[in-house]
């Protein structure tokens, strides 16, 4: 597959801000337990920023949820929380 | 060797011994404002050596063939030689993150410093890049089509202003050194640096070419001849350039990161 240009470079759909509020952190406290400015949370919690690697794993990391669920292609379907998918498996 | 060339030569390299082995370790270590404010005085001591031998003596001074008074000899030759200990120095004690950007600690203070969120929304980043541009184009003509350099200068301190706002509203991050911003503020200054690189390419080929066809057609104008071409370049049009390729190049990331932020609100700390 070709390289897309940065500027036509898909989107990522974030559920950062949902997990960070249902977890109770503020954008400032979540971004210091990642070592990142807080506007750097905003700016991928409105999809506006793609976190490396690295980043997307430590946020997950202090969300205490897999990466798969606060990270998703637009083209790929949605997962449910992961307390939903425990639910629904008992 | 004239003996009073060598005599400068030899009090320059004392005190940059001096300097480098006792007295910037003990009262500088690595921090960059403390070495520079104490290099401005023993720069000015090693002039004011040179001016108690030579002042009034009429004795000339050469540099790469270039004739000289004792204040300019001095002050270059110091600074030439001063240039490899500086080298050594920066490496030796680590301090070139500090020189080549603004530290990690400038970073994080203005980081959480609200102070300065006026100057942060979208539309007055927008305005401040724009007067900023503007302000650049105007200096060098204030230089050019006023009397006094004065004026020039206030032109000048208006861009000050202007660059300290700018780098307030980016939060010095087009100015910081790597460590000191995340992957995102990296990208950022980064991309600013590119496009300030591109921008800064067309002003100086358009200068250039600027240059070129004015001085064509001043030669033509005054010798009706197209077989050499001389350019008489006057003070104020020295000024003008020196001025305005020390803020353009100052101040081009800030204003690009500035003119980018404005196209999208910031997130809440919250």
């Amino acid at each position: 597959m070709s390289r897309k240009p940065k500027d036509t470079e898909e989107q990522v759909i974030s559920r950062v801000e949902d997990y960070r509020t249902a977890a109770g952190l503020s954008r400032q406290q979540l971004a210091d337990l990642v070592g990142v400015h807080y506007q750097t949370i905003g700016y991928i919690e409105r999809g506006e920023y793609n976190p490396s690697l690295v980043l997307a794993l430590r946020i997950a990391r202090a969300l205490h949820v897999g990466i798969e669920l606060l990270f998703r292609l637009p083209d790929d379907p949605d997962h449910p929380p992961a307390r939903d998918q425990a639910a629904a498996a008992e | 060797v004239p003996t009073h060339v060598l005599l400068v030569l030899m009090i320059n390299i004392g005190l940059l011994v001096l300097a480098y082995s006792w007295i910037y370790p003990r009262y500088a270590g690595n921090n960059v404002s403390r070495m520079m404010l104490i290099d401005s005085g023993l720069t000015s001591l090693a002039v004011l050596a040179a001016g108690l031998l030579f002042w009034g003596r009429g004795l000339e001074f050469s540099l790469i063939g270039l004739p000289m008074n004792w204040f300019f000899f001095s002050f270059v030759t110091y600074f030439v030689i001063e240039l490899p200990f500086f080298l050594w120095y920066v490496q030796r004690h680590g301090m070139w993150p500090a020189i080549q950007g603004q530290s990690t600690v400038q970073v994080q203070r203005e980081m959480a410093d609200t102070r300065w969120d006026v100057v942060r929304t979208p539309a007055r980043q927008r305005l401040l890049a724009a007067v900023t541009a503007v302000g650049l184009f105007a200096t060098p003509l204030l230089f050019l089509f006023t009397p006094f350099d004065a004026v020039g200068l206030l032109g000048v301190l208006f861009n000050g202003v202007c660059l300290f706002l700018l780098q307030r509203s980016v939060r010095l991050v087009a100015d910081a050194a790597d460590a000191a911003l995340d992957e995102r503020q990296l990208a950022l200054r980064n991309r600013s640096h590119h496009r300030a690189y591109q921008t800064l390419s067309a002003l100086v080929v358009l200068a250039g070419l600027a240059l070129i066809g004015w001085t064509v057609a001043q030669d033509f104008a005054a010798e009706e001849s197209l077989q050499s071409y001389v350019m008489n370049v006057s003070w104020d049009q020295i000024s003008a350039l020196y001025f305005t390729a020390l803020m353009v190049t100052a101040s081009l990331p800030s204003l690009m990161l500035a003119w980018d932020e404005g196209n999208r609100p910031q997130p809440a700390r919250a």
